[in-house]
């Protein structure tokens, strides 16, 4: 065990940027092929994410993942950004990814092509999590070292009728319902 | 009653003990709030693969609340403690009795609303199905006890119920098949209160569910059982789309949005006759948990839609006549 493993307990709580880099180290050294998809589908775009007060870009050069601290002058191609207590509610399954999406927890902004592209690539880590230990592992430690930290709520579950009221007030506020005589 | 049961773990040099699954299942059916749990404790993939998991399930559905509780994943070595007949995790934990065929849960989950203990006592003779039935590559085998009478009590959002009066459904698979493969299952238990009927209906299917293998429907009443098979069955079912109000685990539901409205059994009309006995069971669905198991060995997801309902049910076996209504737990897997 090494006092650097991130998927450890004992060490220091993790950064955002170090969780970024723990699960794309974990997703490479268990499923390189997945990693390689991951690359190909997100190419050169740069994403700034922001988790509670933390925000930091991540992008893929020939040499591998960069993550580095957001700047005034830094370009980015698309944004997500949630909060540690929405992450928990997904994980637990108190929260779908639509509900997230509709009640503004889980915000993410860019081209559509780009959030297509950005979602995808969390698809592919998720799609490796049943088969990865190290992985899971990581999950566990999120929730240890942010469950009960300043910045976790844990939201309300929301029911069907809930989801559909805030879609419906969402199309509402984008002017995308049907006009009604 | 011999009743003789324990966890089957894969012999040494079994070729398929990459794909072990084994499965102890517990359906309590509080008849007095019209509650429905499910718990279940399991073992994917070969002992020795670190990659293996057991996971724990404890779910409550309660009638105006919804599901309470959630799922728990471990790794074999990591946290579960398995006995020989015993899966323990850090949330949920179910014991058999390999000679009585008691059954002891345990489930403390504050984090998410539930607690319980209970002791099932069987209060039926069981039905075994050891022969090993072809299941997509693979193949499954099980057991299922009709009918158990409780004792304990669960607390569920904190308000605590004494489960004397309830009904509960105790069933063991086990086998060898990847998350994945193109398979599925129809599961029922259907329970009035002691003395009524207690009725299982089980049938296994291809992923879509338009290959059905034939169904078997037991029904227990008082000292009596009955089992009609295949084509003295006849199923009906009215889907729905809105049926599904939690998916667990979460990252596995964020993953398959595509599973989040899936067409269900709302109501299942299940009609058997051997032109001596017959049996009408209606089943009416109030709302699902989806369980999304993902294979640890080899990329695949089973998708287990836990329905809790209420049926009713009228018919004859022999002199004894069988009408009334009770809770019901179907399992629609694809």
């Amino acid at each position: 065990m090494s006092a650097d493993d991130p998927t450890q307990a004992a060490a220091e709580p993790l950064t955002l940027a170090r969780y970024i880099t723990a699960l794309i180290d974990t997703l490479g050294a268990h499923h390189l092929a997945a990693l390689s998809r991951m690359r190909l589908v997100v190419g050169a775009l740069r994403a700034r994410i922001a988790l509670d007060e933390e925000s930091c870009v991540a992008y893929f050069t020939e040499d591998g993942l960069v993550v580095q601290p957001v700047e005034e002058t830094t370009v980015v191609d698309g944004e997500g950004s949630t909060d540690s207590g929405t992450v928990i509610a997904l994980l637990d399954g108190d929260l779908e990814v639509t509900e997230a999406i509709l009640d503004g927890r889980l915000l993410a902004t860019g081209k559509a092509e780009d959030i297509v592209k950005m979602f995808t690539a969390i698809e592919i880590l998720l799609d490796a999590a049943p088969r990865t230990p190290a992985l899971q592992l990581l999950a566990q430690r999120f929730r240890r070292e942010r469950v009960g930290t300043s910045f976790f709520t844990r939201p309300n579950r929301a029911t069907s009728s809930d989801t559909r009221a805030a879609e419906h007030a969402l199309l509402k506020r984008l002017g995308l319902l049907p006009e009604t005589s | 009653m011999s009743y003789f049961d324990s966890l089957r773990p894969p012999l040494p040099f079994d070729p398929l003990v990459a794909v072990y699954k084994d499965w102890l299942h517990l359906n309590i059916l509080d008849h007095a709030t019209g509650s429905v749990g499910i718990i279940n404790a399991s073992l994917h993939g070969a002992p020795g693969d670190v990659r293996s998991r057991a996971i724990g399930t404890a779910l409550v559905h309660t009638p105006g609340r919804g599901w309470t509780g959630n799922v728990e994943i471990l790794s074999f070595g990591e946290a579960a403690a398995v006995g020989r007949s015993s899966i323990g995790l850090e949330h949920v934990a179910l014991a058999l009795d390999p000679r009585s065929g008691t059954i002891l849960v345990s489930v403390e989950d504050r984090g998410h609303g539930l607690s319980l203990r209970a002791t099932a006592t069987p209060a039926a003779s069981p039905i075994i199905v050891e022969e090993r039935l072809p299941f997509g590559r693979g193949w499954i085998s099980w057991r299922a006890m009709p009918r158990l009478s409780l004792s304990g009590e669960w607390i569920v959002e904190g308000e605590r119920t004494d489960l004397r009066g309830a009904s509960a459904y105790h069933d063991h698979n086990w086998g060898r098949w990847h998350w994945g493969d193109d398979v599925g299952w129809e599961w029922g238990c259907f329970l009035q209160p002691v003395p009524g009927a207690a009725i299982v209906l089980s049938r296994t299917t291809d992923r879509s569910h338009r290959n059905p293998g034939p169904p078997s429907l037991a029904v227990q009443a008082g000292n009596r059982r009955r089992t009609f098979r295949s084509a003295s069955i006849k199923l009906d079912v009215d889907g729905e789309f809105d049926m599904v109000s939690r998916r667990l685990p979460g990252a596995l539901a964020a993953l398959h949005q595509d599973h989040a409205r899936l067409q269900l059994p709302r109501r299942l009309l299940i009609r058997a006759s051997d032109g001596i006995d017959h049996v009408t069971v209606e089943f009416t669905g109030r709302e699902a948990a989806q369980l999304i198991a993902g294979d640890p060995i080899v990329r695949g997801y089973g998708f287990i839609n836990e329905i809790a309902g209420e049926f009713i049910c009228e018919g004859k076996l022999g002199d004894l006549e069988i009408s009334g209504g009770g809770l019901g737990a179907l399992e629609y897997v694809c």
